[in-house]
C-alpha cells in the first residue's frame, strides 16, 4: 500500500525505487525461507519432545493410509483383471453385439459384419475373438471344472502376450489347446503335455499362457478358431468379439462413427479405451464383487479421513498452549498456521511410507496366493499421496483456525 | 451413593471430548462389521441353498466338489436310495443355465433354473399355497424376487421367454442371487423335461421316515455308493461349502485379507482412542493418588472408562453398520447380516482392546510421581 503510494508521488525516480522494491522482495523472500526453516525446526522439536506420543499417533496414521491403500488398490486390480484379456490384444476397434454385457457372456453375431466392416478403406485387418463358458474335466480326478474357453484366429499381429502369440501358432491340430497356468488347481497339474477333456473331447495342453480369470471360471483354455465351434457347438458364423485394425494415422473415431452408420444395429464398435472403460463400468457397477470392492473405498476413504483428522487434530490441541503463547508475544498467523502445517506434513510423511511398504507386502501376498493382478502401482501411489496430504492439511488448518479466535489470555 | 461412578463423571466432565472419543471407537467398530460383513456376505450367500434344504440327508455326485458346480448324477441312483429301508422318499433337482429374454429390453440375460416335482417342495422358497398351485401348471415358473435388477421388473403374469420359449410368471419366491448366479426361476420337472433339459438331477434331497436313524443311514449310502456320490446332511454340505469358497476360492482369501486388516485397524484404532483419552486425565488421577486413593481404586477408574467408552463406540458403530448393511445388501443382492454371534464377538474385541488400552495408560498412573505434576 504505502509503495504504491511513493510509486505515483515520485514518477521520476522510478527505476531507483524499482531497486528498492527488488531489494525489498529479495529481503522478503529470504525472510520468507528462514521463516520456514524455522517453522520446521519447531515442528520436529515439538514431535521429537514425546516420543512415545508421536509414534503412537504414526501408528494410527499409518493404518488409515493403509486402510486406503489396501481398498483403492483392490479396486484397481479388479478392475484390471475384468478387462486382463483386451489388454492381450493389439486393436483400434472393436466390434460386439448391441445385447453385450460383459466379457463372460458375449451374445454372438454373424461375422459377415466384420468382413463388411472391412470394405471400409481405412480399415487393414479384422480378428475373431470367441468366447464361450465350457466344462474342463481332469481325467485323474474326474472332477469337472467350469473353463473359459477363447477361439482366437491365427494371426499374430493382432496379440501383444507373448506366451499366446508363441503358442497359437502351434496349434496345428484338434485336439491341442492353450492352457492358462493360473487356473484352479481342480484342473490338473496345469503342465506341458498334460490331458483333459473340453465338453467331453479329449484334448492335450501344447502350450500355456497365464491369465487367472478366476472371476469369470476357474480355468481358462484357447483354441485355434477353426476347432473352436467342434467344442462350443455353435454355428461357424458366429463370432462372440471382433477386433479391426486400421491404417496408421486415420481418425479412429471418423471411422468409428462411418462404421456404426454403415453396419445394421445388431452390432456396435467401440475404440480399445471406450471397450475397457465399458467392461470396468460393468463389472463394478453390476456385479457384486465389483459393488462391494467400489463400497469397501467408500468407507476406507470415510474411516481413514476421519482417523487422521482426529489424530492430527489431537496432535495440534496438544500444542495450543503454546501455539497461543507464541502469538501473544508476537509473532504472525502465518508463522502459527506455517509450524502447524510443516508438523501435519511431517506426520503424514511417517505415516505414508510405512503405509506404503506394509500394502507392498500385502499386495504380494495377495498376488502370490490369488494372481489378483494387485499392486502398487506409480497411479495409486500418487492418488493416495494427494488425497492423503488434502485431507492432513485440511485437518491441521480447521484445528488451527482455533488459535486465531483464542485469546491468549483465557489460556492461563 | 453417587449415581455415577468417578471414572464416569471425570469422562462425562469433557461432554465434546467424551462425544469425540465415543465417535472414534464407532469408526473403529464400523471398519471391523464391515469389512466381517463383506466376507460373511459372500460366504452366506454361497451357501445360502443347504439352509433351504427341505429333508434330511443330500446326495451329490463325487465331482460336484462345490455348489457352483454341474455335476449331475443318475436318476437310477436315486431311485435305488429310496429302496433302503428308512427311507420315506427322494427328490431329484434339476438345474441349469437358461437364457432369459426381456420381453419389454428384448435383452437376453443368464438366470439359474430349478425343477422338481411340485407337490413335494424339496426346497424351502417361502412360496405360497397359490403359488404352488401355479407351479403344477404347463408354461409357467415362479420367480425369485430377490433376483438383481438386471432382468427387468418382473411382474406376476407377465410372459418372459426362456431359452426361446414362452413362460408364464405365476407368482414368486424367495431364494436369493449369490456372487456367480445373479437370480432364478423356479419350474415342476414336467416343464423341465418338456423343453428336452437335462433329465440328470444335479443333486437329490432324501427325506427319512425316522430322523433318529439319519447317522446310520448316511452310513449305509456311503457304503454301496461312495464311488459314485456324496451323501450330506443340510449342515455339513454348508460346512463343506464354507471350507472350500475360504480356502480353494480366491475371492475368499481376498475378502479374508480384508477382513484380518479390518479387525487390526479397528483394534488399533480403539487402543489409540483410550489410551489419549486417559493420558488426557493425568493430571486427575495423579491428584486423586497425591491426596491417598489406592491404585487399586485408579485402576477401577479406568477400567470404568474402558468399558463405558466400549460399550458408547460399539452401539453408535452398531446403528452406523446397520445402515451400511441395508445399502450394500440392496445394492449387491447378497445376504448381509448382523447376527448377535458376530455382534458379541466385535463387542468383546472392542471391549479387550479398551481395556488393554486403559491397563497400559494405567501403568502410566502408577508409575507417576504426584509432585513432578504441579
Amino acid at each position: 500500500m504505502q509503495n504504491r503510494h511513493n510509486d505515483d508521488k515520485v514518477s521520476p525516480n522510478r527505476i531507483n525505487n524499482k531497486e528498492v522494491e527488488l531489494n525489498q522482495l529479495e529481503a522478503r523472500i529470504n525472510n520468507s525461507v528462514a521463516l520456514a526453516w524455522r517453522c520446521l525446526v519447531i515442528a520436529v522439536l515439538n514431535l521429537s519432545q514425546h516420543k512415545i506420543r508421536t509414534a503412537t499417533a504414526s501408528f494410527g496414521i499409518i493404518f488409515a493410509i493403509f486402510l486406503i491403500f489396501l481398498q483403492l488398490g483392490f479396486l484397481q486390480s479388479v478392475k484390471k483383471e475384468a478387462t486382463l484379456l483386451y489388454e492381450y490384444f493389439d486393436f483400434d476397434l472393436a466390434m460386439i453385439s448391441k445385447d453385450y454385457q460383459f466379457l463372460y457372456s458375449p451374445p454372438s453375431f454373424d461375422r459377415i459384419r466384420l468382413t463388411q466392416a472391412r470394405s471400409n478403406p481405412e480399415v487393414t485387418d479384422s480378428f475373431n475373438l470367441n468366447v464361450r463358458i465350457t466344462s474342463w474335466t481332469n481325467p485323474e480326478s474326474q472332477i469337472t471344472s467350469s473353463l473359459l474357453l477363447l477361439g482366437l484366429d491365427q494371426k499374430p499381429a493382432f496379440i501383444t502376450d507373448t506366451a499366446i502369440k508363441k503358442g497359437i501358432s502351434a496349434l496345428t491340430d484338434q485336439r491341442s489347446i492353450l492352457l492358462d497356468s493360473y487356473s484352479h488347481s481342480d484342473l490338473g497339474a496345469r503342465k506341458i503335455n498334460d490331458k483333459g477333456e473340453i465338453s467331453n473331447h479329449d484334448v492335450t495342453v501344447s502350450n500355456l499362457f497365464q491369465l487367472g480369470l478366476f472371476f469369470y471360471a476357474e480355468g481358462a483354455a484357447i483354441v485355434n478358431n477353426q476347432h473352436f465351434n467342434y467344442y462350443a457347438k455353435r454355428s461357424s458364423r458366429d463370432t462372440s468379439i471382433g477386433f479391426l485394425r486400421v491404417k496408421p494415422d486415420s481418425d479412429i473415431q471418423k471411422i468409428k462413427s462411418q462404421l456404426n452408420a454403415m453396419l445394421p444395429d445388431d452390432v456396435q464398435l467401440l475404440t480399445k479405451a471406450e471397450l475397457i472403460q465399458q467392461e470396468q463400468n460393468y463389472f463394478v457397477n453390476t456385479k457384486p464383487i465389483g459393488i462391494i470392492f467400489k463400497a469397501g473405498v467408500f468407507i476406507a476413504l470415510v474411516i481413514g479421513s476421519v482417523i487422521l483428522f482426529q489424530v492430527l487434530s489431537a496432535e495440534i490441541n496438544n500444542r495450543m498452549r503454546e501455539f497461543a503463547t507464541l502469538k501473544a508475544i508476537g509473532f504472525s498467523d502465518s508463522f502459527v498456521y506455517g509450524i502447524g502445517a510443516t508438523q501435519t506434513l511431517i506426520f503424514t510423511l511417517l505415516g505414508y511410507i510405512p503405509a506404503l511398504i506394509l500394502a507392498n507386502l500385502v499386495f504380494n501376498l495377495v498376488y502370490n496366493l490369488t494372481h489378483l493382478p494387485t499392486m502398487v502401482s506409480f497411479y495409486l501411489m500418487s492418488v493416495v499421496f494427494f488425497l492423503v496430504l488434502g485431507m492432513s492439511l485440511f485437518a491441521g488448518v480447521t484445528t488451527l483456525y482455533k488459535v486465531r479466535r483464542a485469546d491468549p489470555v483465557e489460556l492461563f | 451413593m453417587p449415581l455415577l461412578g468417578t471414572g464416569t463423571r471425570i469422562l462425562l466432565f469433557h461432554k465434546w471430548r467424551f462425544t469425540v472419543a465415543s465417535c472414534a471407537i464407532a469408526v473403529a467398530v464400523t471398519i471391523m462389521f464391515t469389512e466381517m460383513g463383506f466376507f460373511f456376505g459372500i460366504l452366506d450367500s454361497q451357501t445360502n441353498i443347504t439352509g433351504l434344504v427341505n429333508g434330511d440327508l443330500v446326495v451329490m455326485h463325487r465331482t460336484r466338489t462345490h455348489l457352483n458346480k454341474w455335476d449331475s448324477l443318475e436318476r437310477i441312483r436315486l431311485q435305488q436310495i429310496q429302496a433302503l429301508p428308512g427311507v420315506k422318499e427322494v427328490l431329484p433337482i434339476y438345474s441349469g443355465g437358461i437364457a432369459l429374454t426381456n420381453p419389454k429390453t428384448g435383452k437376453t440375460t443368464r438366470i439359474i433354473g430349478f425343477a422338481f416335482p411340485p407337490d413335494s417342495m424339496p426346497l424351502k422358497l417361502g412360496q405360497t399355497d397359490i403359488a404352488i398351485r401355479q407351479l403344477k401348471q404347463s408354461h409357467t415358473v415362479l420367480f425369485d424376487r430377490e433376483s438383481r435388477s438386471i432382468y427387468g421388473d418382473i411382474k406376476t403374469g407377465q410372459q418372459i421367454e426362456l431359452d426361446g420359449i414362452q413362460y408364464r410368471v405365476g407368482g414368486f419366491i424367495s431364494m436369493g442371487p449369490n456372487i456367480i448366479n445373479d437370480g432364478a426361476v423356479v419350474m415342476s420337472d414336467g416343464n423341465w423335461f418338456r423343453d428336452r433339459r437335462s433329465n440328470k438331477p444335479i443333486m437329490g434331497i432324501i427325506r427319512l421316515k425316522n430322523k433318529s436313524n439319519t447317522h446310520q443311514i448316511k452310513e449305509k449310502i456311503h457304503e454301496i455308493f461312495n464311488r459314485e456320490l456324496l451323501v450330506f446332511t443340510p449342515d455339513d454340505l454348508r460346512q463343506r461349502e464354507l471350507h472350500y469358497t475360504i480356502k480353494a476360492a480366491p475371492i475368499g482369501i481376498i475378502f479374508g485379507i480384508g477382513m484380518l486388516a479390518g479387525l487390526v485397524i479397528g483394534i488399533s484404532i480403539c487402543y489409540q482412542v483410550l489410551f489419549t483419552t486417559i493420558s488426557d486425565n493425568t493430571r486427575q488421577f495423579a491428584t486423586l493418588k497425591a491426596i491417598g486413593f489406592s491404585n487399586f481404586y485408579l485402576l477401577k477408574i479406568i477400567l470404568e472408562q474402558a468399558i463405558l467408552l466400549s460399550f458408547f463406540g460399539f452401539f453408535i458403530g452398531f446403528f452406523i453398520t446397520s445402515q451400511i448393511y441395508d445399502i450394500i445388501g440392496t445394492q449387491t443382492a447378497l445376504i448381509m447380516q448382523l447376527t448377535s454371534a458376530r455382534s458379541i464377538f466385535i463387542l468383546l474385541l472392542t471391549c479387550i482392546m479398551c481395556v488393554l488400552a486403559g491397563l497400559i495408560a494405567m501403568r502410566k498412573v502408577i508409575r507417576m510421581e504426584p509432585a513432578e505434576l504441579f
